[in-house]
């Protein structure tokens, strides 16, 4: 119990945190709201405009604006987005289903093929394909997502024609008659860009604690027992390096969220990474916390998620106390 | 156990090399019946974001004088004139305050439900009711607005205000019972010739065509619009997934196979504001003193100089390749524009005036100097808009052969607000409301009302005239006005006009695009090319 309230509290302190820090961000940034609703070249009068101001709350001292937002938000109204004039949790909903999709799709890839090459290359270290599987993690690493994902549209989907260029779903087609298939063709390149950035990170995290497991005396014993590779690697090496390998495939929920606002921008995903872009533009400042408040969560959820994880994968770290 | 795992490798690449030809094979045969190159529908881009907001008239949405999903009382026809499109007809009173409108009977909305007044009352005090969200129409000079019958209308102003008529065209008249502000932000119901199908936001927007339209169906049963940036859009049209691309003036050099460059009239111009008055403290109605003013552009022998003695040709050829009309003024397209009539590129008789009036080059820098001022000043744009930056960098290379220098400088409006009474700024007006001469040469907007007036410019006539335009009983002597406050204020060159540009779109052969009934466009490169779109054909 005292542990929940805890979680709670850290919980409540995080998210009123980031809705600050968010708030502060967009009070100082260079720019007027009121502009960006109606436009530098709009005409309309002075009692429109004021008509306008008084709408979307955009006068007033920034605390009393944030008052204003926190105290409906503590309601559970999270305000009407000003680019696209609908609730914020109504735009949160629908772009959330596609980041959701893609993210979940580029973080099990990262996550599986990640492991799965970290395993090899630490079983046959020093080997071609050791050196293979690190330098091209190496490469993945240091390569920015955007970079990857315009050479990945400009290879496989403007040049082979393999895959759409942008969108999440086929041209003209109504939302009724769009097959899974279709869905997933569409989210393939963005996935597979989005997860470029885990891999190498977690292959070379896997390979580096695997090859420590393996370095100790009782794999040597396991050895001198008459184990193969592949038998110590499944009876003990699996066991021992899931430990990091969770923690850092639930750290990265943080990163996938910072790369999904660039790659939705390379192929024209209509995500929740574009909706912060068009927030962030026009002086949005509703969609925007509700946005940053709703990825705190997300990304909170994540650590916790792994925190239990830990206790289920390895029972010492439950009896030593909840760590989260 | 190497070889074998080299083998299950190679498996595994093999395996996903096959699972992703087979991906694309698969889409190609499918077809989707939005696609290119099906019979009766395009795919069409118009820009990035446009529609983001709601397409509901009532919080703004199409708002460029042509009917779409929902027709105004009036639009603008293709010599940028009003005439009716709800309305038959309409009269105003000899007090300028009363406009009444008798309608068109028999036109259906999409829902099923026949068009009456109620209808028009409904749209406009739904719009004034909720002013604050709508940011494009604005009818905070509507006193009331009353049905008068079922097919007659009529709007009391408080005062008068000859630029209403651009109002009822710019809004798009609802059904009073089918209206619903949550299901209308994505799929409103009009009268128009468009029927809204199914729209995600930043991702596309199908319409259908309308068979019962009033003005009879469109040629096209089915348009999606796609919503993506400038350059996956042209790598789609490359591929031959669009029928039409809008396309920045850089690439009207590149060619589309299937596709032909069309270039549109737009009644959109570019100017440099130029700061007239003298540096110096200003103090504004509401009591606030701000720094104003700029030594060198207060002198009017530079301003004009700089109007006659630059090659607008050249300067276009530079910033837009070529794409572009040099404009001495606002739009001829327009009822209400007067453009002044002058020869350009006179760069001789330009050093001589600034010659004649102290500005010699004496240190031998190539650049003026008078009194100790160098003829230098800044030109701003704004950083998210690589045309307006292309078109000060165009000038302030071209105008170093006169003598004066101007150092392009770009960053956010935020900034660039101030910076205008001081500095030169990059300005893009097209619209159809001759407001935009209220916009830039009142003088009770200067310091008063952000991006008004930036140049200061104070003429008691050029005010007199445009107060008497305003408030005209009818659109010729309103334009008359309009027109002399032009001429008024000609010789003062507050700003330096440059361009009126237009809009390149790539077009897809089979497709006509029926340039005859296009109307000049507004401000906004993209969407105002849809403004015929029932009018358009495949071949």
């Amino acid at each position: 119990m005292k542990r929940l309230v805890k979680l709670v509290l850290r919980m409540a302190s995080l998210l009123a945190a980031v809705s600050i820090l968010a708030f502060l961000m967009m009070a100082k940034a260079p720019m007027d709201p009121l502009t960006a609703y109606i436009g530098v070249n709009s005409t309309i009068s002075e009692e429109a405009k004021e008509e306008a101001i008084e709408y979307w709350n955009l006068d007033g001292s920034p605390v009393e604006r944030f008052l204003a937002w926190a105290g409906n938000t503590l309601k559970g109204d999270f305000g009407e987005s000003i680019v696209y004039k609908q609730p914020v949790l109504t735009v949160i909903k629908e772009r959330f289903q596609y980041s959701l999709a893609l993210m979940l799709a580029s973080w099990l890839c990262s996550g599986i093929f990640g492991f799965a090459l970290g395993v090899l290359a630490a079983v046959y270290k020093d080997s071609i394909l050791d050196k293979v599987i690190k330098s091209v993690c190496l490469v993945f690493q240091s390569s920015p997502t955007f970079w990857v994902g315009l050479l990945a549209l400009s290879i496989f989907a403007v040049n082979l024609g393999w895959f759409p260029i942008g969108l999440a779903a086929p041209m003209g087609k109504l939302a009724s008659e769009v097959t899974l298939g279709e869905r997933v063709h569409h989210l393939i390149l963005p996935a597979a860009t989005l997860s470029i950035l885990g891999i190498g990170k977690i292959t070379l995290y896997t390979r580096q604690k695997l090859l420590e497991i393996l370095g100790s005396e009782f794999i040597l014993y396991a050895k001198a027992r008459g184990e193969g590779i592949w038998q110590i690697v499944g009876r003990h090496g699996l066991k021992n390096i899931a430990i990091p390998a969770v923690t850092v495939q639930f750290a990265s929920f943080s990163e996938l969220f910072g790369g999904i606002a660039l790659a939705e921008s390379v192929f024209s995903y209509p995500g929740i990474g574009s909706a912060v872009t068009a927030a962030g533009l026009g002086g949005d400042v509703p969609l925007l916390l509700g946005i940053a408040i709703f990825s705190a969560l997300f990304v909170f959820t994540g650590n916790f998620i792994a925190n239990i994880l830990y206790g289920a994968i390895d029972p010492r770290i439950k009896e030593g106390g909840f760590r989260g | 156990m190497k070889i074998r795992t080299k083998g299950m490798l190679l498996g595994i690449f093999a395996a996903l090399a096959i699972a992703l030809a087979g991906c694309g094979a698969g889409t190609r045969k499918a077809g989707a019946s939005g696609e290119a190159g099906a019979s009766d529908s395009i795919v069409c881009y118009v820009g990035h974001g446009f529609w983001d907001g709601s397409l509901d008239p009532i919080k703004g949405g199409f708002p460029y004088g042509y009917g779409f999903v929902n027709n105004g009382l009036v639009q603008v026809n293709c010599k940028s004139e009003y005439e009716g499109s709800l309305a038959r007809s309409w009269e105003v009173s000899e007090d300028s305050l009363v406009y009444t409108f008798q309608l068109r009977e028999g036109v259906k909305f999409q829902d099923g439900s026949g068009f009456t007044a109620e209808d028009v009352a409904f749209t406009y005090k739904t719009v004034m009711e909720n002013q604050g969200q709508n940011g494009e129409v604005d009818l905070s000079k509507v006193e009331k607005v009353e049905a008068l019958g079922e097919y007659s209308v009529q709007f009391t102003l408080k005062e008068p205000f000859s630029p209403f008529l651009d109002c009822t065209a710019q809004l798009g008249i609802v059904p009073s019972k089918g209206y619903d502000s949550v299901s209308f932000d994505k799929m409103p119901i009009g009268t128009g010739p468009w029927k809204v199908v199914q729209y995600d936001t930043e991702q596309q927007l199908i319409v259908e065509a309308n068979e019962e339209y009033f003005e009879g169906a469109p040629g096209i049963k089915r348009v999606t619009f796609v919503d993506m940036d400038n350059e996956a859009a042209f790598s789609n049209a490359k591929s031959g997934q669009l029928d039409v691309v809008m396309v920045q003036p850089s690439y009207a050099a590149e060619s589309v196979e299937g596709m032909h460059l069309e270039k549109m009239e737009t009644i959109d111009v570019r100017n440099i504001s130029l700061p007239c008055r003298k540096p110096g403290i200003f103090t504004n109605a509401e009591g606030e003193e701000v720094e104003v003013g700029n030594a060198v552009t207060s002198d009017v022998v530079v301003r004009k100089a700089l109007s006659i003695g630059i090659d607008r040709e050249e300067v276009i050829k530079n910033a837009f390749h070529g794409v572009g009309k040099p404009a001495k003024g606002w739009a001829n397209n327009l009822i209400w524009g007067e453009p002044m009539e002058y020869e350009d590129s006179k760069a001789e008789e330009a050093k001589e005036l600034l010659e004649g009036n102290g500005w010699v080059d004496t240190d031998g820098d190539g650049i003026r100097e008078k009194d100790g001022v160098k003829c230098a000043f800044e030109v701003y744009t704004p950083s998210d808009e690589q045309d307006r930056y292309l078109l000060a960098a165009a000038v302030a290379e071209h105008v170093k052969g006169l003598g004066i220098s101007i150092e392009v400088k770009q960053t956010t409006w935020d900034e660039i607000v101030t910076k205008a009474y001081t500095q030169g700024v990059v300005w893009g007006f097209g619209q159809f409301s001759p407001m935009a001469i209220d916009n830039q040469f009142r003088s009770q907007h200067f310091t008063v009302q952000p991006y008004s007036n930036p140049s200061g410019y104070g003429n008691a006539l050029v005010d007199g005239l445009i107060e008497k335009a305003i408030s005209a009983n009818n659109q010729e002597s309103a334009i008359g006005a309009w027109k002399e406050a032009q001429e008024a204020y000609a010789q003062d060159y507050p700003y330096l006009y440059l361009v009126n540009i237009e809009h390149c779109y790539f077009v897809s052969d089979r497709l006509d695009i029926s340039a005859d009934t296009q109307i000049p466009h507004p401000h906004g490169h993209g969407i105002p090319i849809i403004c015929n779109m029932k009018d358009w054909k495949l071949k």
